[in-house]
């Protein structure tokens, strides 16, 4: 059975929500044993993208790509360095205060460690009821809003007098969902929101996001590493690796017709759970290691572990160049339409050690 | 001359050869003293590796994948822990009853293990040539210094660490994430060993790493042809990778299957729910949930541990414990296994409706 | 059928029911448990409580104007009119002795109080704000540490002239370091949890992060540095007024009472005069003692 979500896009008819201009995030690090000077770490480089109403878009790559930078400067819980986030059209920097107070509920976070996201020392209703306080909507309605969230996230409602410790891992990640839920919000980032949940555990509250997308209208931005369930959840889903984003389309683009080299490395990556698929797979393996951060190669960022790498690829750095249906990439050897299905067979283009 | 202690041992041990298997663990059963009640981390485990075979264990937390794997190198710490029965048979020798020299010439010799986080295999104040020289002296009677340090620079080269020559010198904190496994493994099977342990080697890591640890821990089996525990919680390595897949459950094995027939038609409850409710990369089918949560290991549910999230519980399954039996060159701890077998598995489990 | 609802309650094992129901263990009530568990604690809140309850009801108790002179029977050996006899002039000791109490207890408790306040705010204000302001307030406190703290009392009592309130500042003054170097530690630990992050991202400004996340973490090291900040502020107002820089007689207090322990004579042969106040100061700091080690590990984060 296949889903069908509906695909905004350029022509799509659902409204822009967020969009996102070459924000940027470099963290300075004190300099290093020979302190020769401050370190920066190129955390975000320059990311564009636009989130509509009502739809997943999924920020996918390996640990240090910036998915998880990004996802926190949406939220305003960092400040990007520089760049803009346009929440429905108003550049949230730019806002007083108490307009920007206001618009925070309705972007909200769900975290990824069901232990520190929960305070130890107050109850699940307190928990839960914290936005409203912190927004003064506690007073008119709080409590039954609060029996109200937990009914939505699948909690009995006898448990908002227990504490956090009391329950499993699952269950507290759905008092972290009603605690994000709690203001209403147009749109929820979700980083990393099953990582670190036990297999069986995931498909539950997986289902559970869904099932209150489709029932609020939430539009979603889904951080993960883990790319079977962004091909579950996603509309679309932009590929991030070293800070930038190298690709992003719709589901089906980046899943069936990937153009760009790491995109297709990463999902030849994946392990399949079956077995009879074992030795049929287009393997491509990346040698060599993630490049430094703080020290990002010249030109095009990919081309340390790329098979395909030429000399422009180290002095000129490709732009992402959007198609005409709306799939972008930056690649200036991009792959070929066809045969970018993951489960195609195809002779892999071999190996290269990296640097 | 140079002899290896382990196979001097060996033969005095085992005098019987081809019918017995490499390893086979025995009934095994491990509790921890806890603040809150024992914990009954493996309780009757007993599943076997054949020589050169790669078994998967899979198992969620609380299941006893890992407790088991220690155990059989004797790391569990006693206390808290007590190994409290069971067999563990090494070339028919039980390591259990084994001294402590034993056991240290079989460890890193005849069984050799590789952990999921390497800083903790890895001495951090050593450098990295030196751990695997020293892994190499210990088990090797009369090699030289220099004989060990080129034999180290080979096994860097080995596992696809650049530049060995450079990189023997280095510290742990001076390799990547990935680079620290490739150590791992080539302290590992520096000494030629039978059995490889690996704890969830790939879990920490990046996906595109994964795939090349994997690669390299393929390439690594097939040229020693050493048998390999594989513990995972992920179905992806243990398709990939794995000849026979044994199933773990609140610390009981639940299922034992050759790789293909356990995917193709999985005789356990909680094996078609984990199944069902992994994603796929190359599918978009909606994801099956299993319902509840791992149970409360210092009180397990009554009779079959997995009845209370089990869509085929009735009565037998609170009372009476299912005993891991064999069915046709495979095994299954379920009352009703037969239903599963010509059952419509994919419904079995709760499926969003649309 | 919907998204599967409380799919935890769905055949969820018995342990889990049970322990739920065991009652609700919020973080007070299982301190609190471990605190009834340690049995020096116990006995020390025991004997704090007498304290208390004797300077209380001191009046009552022992029946004497503290302040009321006799010179007809000055140091008198204790008696059945005055149960620990009298001081140099004609006063009873044990009316002194209790009313005393209210004083050294007083002033104790006060100093504490100044310093745990001082010390939470200016540590919370430290931690949160970070750079310069963070640079400034920590030096300050390194500062204060680092001087001998009798000596400046001593200054500090000639400059402004001793009495109840000048002792509470200088004690206060030596206390408040330690209390915001740890709630310092604190709120830097704090800043980094992401549920404090949730409160951000819900709009809440830093005075809401103070009140509902910090000081409710930091509250339980502080109890016990309070607690032990009580115990040193009496002994400390014992020493001060020992040497006629704190309280001032007429008005009684342990300290002051021991100053009679300075001539040879009445250290031996008139021991009613000395050790009864000196013995209140030993138990009192002793049972505060007990009970800040008793909080402390009631309050251990090895939950």
């Amino acid at each position: 059975m296949t889903e069908a979500l509906t695909p905004p896009g350029p022509a799509a008819a659902a409204p822009e929500l967020l969009r996102v201009e070459a924000l940027t995030k470099h963290f300075p690090v004190r300099g290093g044993i020979l302190n020769r000077g401050r370190v920066v770490v190129h955390a975000v480089d320059g990311v564009d993208f636009s989130v509509y109403e009502g739809e997943t878009l999924s920020l996918v790559g390996e640990s240090g790509c910036g998915k998880t930078t990004t996802g926190r400067m949406i939220v305003r819980l960092l400040h990007p360095t520089s760049g803009r986030v346009l929440y429905r059209g108003e550049n949230l920097a730019a806002l007083p205060s108490r307009k920007l107070r206001r618009i925070r509920g309705d972007l909200q976070l769900m975290f990824q460690d069901p232990h520190s996201s929960l305070s130890p020392r107050m109850s699940v209703h307190d928990i839960v009821a914290e936005p409203l306080r912190v927004q003064g909507r506690y007073r008119d309605g709080g409590p039954a809003r609060v029996r109200e969230l937990l009914d939505l996230v699948g909690l009995a409602r006898h448990y908002e007098n227990r504490y956090a410790h009391e329950f499993s891992g699952g269950q507290r990640q759905r008092i972290g969902l009603a605690r994000a839920l709690a203001l209403d919000p147009r749109m929820l980032v979700l980083d990393e929101p099953v990582s670190a949940l036990d297999v069986s555990i995931r498909a539950q509250v997986v289902n559970q996001l869904r099932a209150l997308q489709r029932q609020l209208g939430l539009a979603f931005v889904f951080i993960s590493h883990d790319l079977s369930i962004v091909r579950h959840v996603s509309t679309r889903v932009a590929v991030m690796y070293l800070g930038a984003i190298v690709e992003i389309g719709t589901r089906d683009q980046i899943f069936q017709s990937s153009r760009h080299p790491y995109t297709r490395a990463l999902l030849s990556a994946v392990p399949v759970p079956d077995p009879t698929l074992r030795d049929a797979r287009d393997r491509i393996t990346l040698g060599g290691d993630v490049p430094d951060p703080a020290n990002p190669p010249s030109g095009c960022r990919f081309r340390t572990r790329c098979w395909k790498a030429q000399d422009i690829c180290a002095t000129e750095r490709p732009d992402l160049r959007t198609q005409p249906d709306g799939h972008a990439f930056a690649c200036h050897f991009p792959e070929s339409a066809t045969f970018g299905a993951v489960s195609d067979t195809m002779i892999t283009t071999g190996q290269q050690e990296g640097r | 001359m140079k002899r290896r202690k382990n196979a001097r041992a060996a033969e005095a041990a085992a005098p019987e050869t081809q019918a017995v298997p490499l390893l086979s663990i025995e009934d095994l059963t491990v509790d921890f003293r806890t603040d809150d009640g024992i914990v009954h981390a493996v309780d009757g485990v007993s599943y076997a590796v054949e020589t050169g075979e790669i078994v998967g264990v899979v198992g969620e937390s609380g299941s006893g994948k890992s407790v088991t794997a220690m155990s059989v190198l004797g790391l569990i710490r006693q206390p808290p822990g007590v190994v409290r029965g069971g067999r563990i048979l090494f070339h028919g020798e039980d390591l259990r009853a084994a001294s402590a020299r034993r056991l240290r010439e079989i460890r890193g010799n005849g069984i050799a293990m590789i952990f999921q986080d390497p800083m903790t295999a890895l001495n951090p104040v050593m450098r990295v040539g030196q751990q695997i020289v020293e892994a190499l002296r210990m088990h090797t009677d009369g090699l030289s210094r220099t004989a060990a340090r080129d034999r180290a620079v080979e096994l860097l080269r080995m596992v696809g660490v650049p530049n060995p020559e450079k990189r023997v010198l280095q510290y742990p904190h001076e390799f990547s994430g990935g680079m620290r496994q490739r150590a791992m493994i080539a302290m590992a099977i520096a000494n030629g060993p039978e059995l490889l342990i690996a704890d969830e080697p790939t879990t920490a890591l990046d996906v595109t790493i994964q795939a090349q640890v994997l690669e390299l821990l393929r390439t690594a089996q097939r040229e020693t042809g050493a048998a390999t525990i594989l513990i995972t919680h992920d179905l992806g390595v243990v398709a990939e990778m794995a000849d026979r897949v044994v199933v773990m459950y609140a610390g009981r094995v639940v299922e034992d299957a050759d790789v293909t027939s356990l995917f193709a038609q999985p005789r356990h409850p909680y094996t078609v729910g984990l199944l069902g409710s992994v994603p796929r990369i190359d599918s978009d089918d909606i994801l099956a949930s299993v319902p509840g949560s791992p149970p409360n290991m210092i009180q397990l549910p009554s009779g079959c541990s997995f009845h209370p999230r089990c869509p085929l519980a009735r009565e037998r399954c609170r009372t009476e414990e299912p005993v891991l039996t064999d069915i046709g060159g495979r095994k299954s701890a379920c009352h009703f296994h037969d239903e599963l077998r010509a059952a419509d598995t994919e419904h079995l489990f709760a499926v969003e409706s649309r | 059928m919907t998204a599967v609802r409380d799919a935890d309650a769905v055949g969820v094992p018995i342990a889990e029911d049970a322990r739920v129901a065991a009652g609700h263990r919020s973080p007070i009530r299982l301190a609190l448990r471990r605190f009834r568990r340690h049995r020096m604690a116990l006995v020390g809140s025991v004997v704090l409580l007498i304290v208390i309850l004797a300077a209380v009801f001191a009046g009552p108790i022992s029946g004497h104007d503290p302040n009321a002179i006799d010179l007809m029977s000055t140091r008198a050996a204790p008696s059945s009119q005055h149960w620990l006899g009298t001081d140099s002039t004609g006063r009873d000791v044990l009316s002194r002795l209790l009313y005393a109490g209210r004083v050294s207890l007083g002033v104790g408790l006060s100093a504490a109080l100044l310093a745990v306040l001082a010390g939470t705010l200016l540590g919370s204000i430290s931690g949160l704000a970070g750079g310069w302001l963070d640079g400034l307030i920590m030096r300050l406190a390194d500062v204060f540490m680092s001087f001998p703290s009798l000596v400046v009392m001593i200054v500090l009592a000639g400059i402004i002239g001793p009495s109840v309130t000048t002792m509470v500042i200088a004690i206060g003054m030596f206390q408040w370091p330690t209390c915001a170097r740890l709630v310092r530690g604190v709120t830097l630990s704090l800043r980094e949890q992401e549920y404090v992050h949730a409160a951000r991202i819900a709009g809440a400004r830093p005075a809401w992060l103070m009140r509902k996340h910090i000081i409710p973490a930091a509250l339980p090291p502080v109890t016990v540095v309070g607690t032990l900040a009580v115990a040193q502020g009496i002994s400390l107002e014992a020493t001060m007024s020992f040497l006629g820089l704190g309280v001032q007689p007429p008005a009684a207090s342990w300290g002051n009472m021991l100053t009679e322990a300075q001539s040879l004579t009445v250290i031996s042969s008139m021991p009613w005069l000395w050790v009864p106040p000196g013995v209140a100061v030993a138990i009192t700091v002793l049972a505060v003692n007990f009970i800040g080690d008793g909080l402390r590990d009631a309050v251990d984060p090895r939950r």
